[in-house]
């Protein structure tokens, strides 16, 4: 059994006898004061947990959002900022993520083809400021 | 909330957060909205910087109404475009939405409802910025890294909490001071060697 795989350079495919399988992206890093935020994530559970590590574990948390999480992320970031007044400060940096998804037909279940994305992204560095 | 109806709303815009001279009045500034065309934008800010290369070096690209991911991703396609180094300095600040909800009925109060929207503001600068301003919000297109990569691999090093654990964890794989882990063929081997010698010199000390 051998499985076909190609690079289609077009984004365009017929969805009636195609799927698509997003793969995850890759995350720049697995440290537990990296924070990525989704369309899923509860800002304000996710406040709490950050405020506590700012203020028990990190002197400095990154938070990640990517597409339309990058909104998400910001209003995160303003509100762990918010929190801590202005002894957490923060920088913020942009960059573009190249996502794969996986195209699978649905006629021929070996043939697979696969399709890149480019993801626009936003780092958030929260520190504690020098008093 | 049945009986209340929105009356008043009122915006107040954020200042422009970058010192001079990229605060002036008379900096382009380039107002990105939910359903802006990219090709428009960016089209218009080539244009700008190509008209009079030597006077025109700065835009900035500021979101409204909440679209933050369109400006950052037109900032992005720009830099990939556009064929010079672009320096980048981002910065995000809060927008104020003032909502007066006025009570249809007598007795209760109205209602001010305050939600604060992030606008973000994207300077594309094609000189350096100044030395005295530097900070870790400015990039550039040419860098290649992950953003905040140099702090990352530091905060690897000195990564406290939970990252101790994953130390922990990573002994054991070695099976250094945990005697529960199953051994490693080597040491299995090791030991069974060890206690063949042992046998072998019990055995010839009985024999003797």
């Amino acid at each position: 059994m051998s499985i076909h795989m190609s690079t289609t350079p077009s984004k365009r495919f017929d969805e009636k006898i195609n799927t698509v399988n997003r793969r995850p992206p890759v995350k720049p890093c697995e440290e537990p004061n990296h924070i990525y935020i989704t369309r899923k994530t509860n800002v304000e559970s996710q406040a709490k947990t950050a405020e506590e590590m700012l203020n028990n574990s990190f002197d400095e948390i990154y938070i990640h959002g990517m597409g339309a999480s990058v909104n998400k992320a910001l209003v995160f970031a303003m509100e762990v900022e918010r929190k801590f007044g202005g002894s957490v400060k923060s920088d913020i940096q942009t960059s573009t993520v190249q996502c794969t998804d996986d195209i699978v037909s649905l006629l021929d279940l070996e043939q697979t083809d696969t399709r890149h994305r480019s993801v626009s992204a936003v780092h958030v560095h929260l520190y504690r400021a020098a008093s | 909330m049945d009986n209340y109806v929105p009356s008043d709303e009122t915006t107040v815009e954020p200042e422009n957060p970058f010192p001079a001279p990229y605060n002036g009045e008379d900096v382009k500034i380039m107002l990105v909205s939910k359903s802006s065309k990219f090709s428009k934008i960016n089209g218009h800010v080539r244009e700008y910087f190509t008209e009079k290369p030597d006077c025109n070096r700065f835009v900035i690209y500021k979101s409204t109404n909440g679209a933050t991911e369109k400006a950052i991703s037109c900032v992005e396609v720009f830099k990939q475009q556009f064929e010079e180094p672009i320096y980048q300095w981002t910065r995000a600040v809060c927008s104020k939405r003032v909502v007066l909800w006025k009570c249809q009925q007598e007795g209760p109060r109205d209602i001010r409802v305050t939600v604060e929207v992030p606008v973000i503001f994207i300077v594309i600068s094609r000189d350096p910025f100044p030395g005295e301003y530097s900070c870790m919000s400015m990039q550039c297109s040419s860098d290649k890294d992950i953003a905040f990569l140099p702090a990352l691999r530091s905060s690897k090093k000195s990564a406290g909490g939970k990252s101790d654990k994953k130390d922990k964890k990573g002994n054991r794989r070695t099976n250094e001071g945990n005697k529960w882990t199953k051994p490693t063929s080597e040491q299995r081997k090791k030991e069974h060697k060890e206690r063949n010698e042992l046998l072998k010199e019990i055995e010839s000390s009985k024999n003797q």
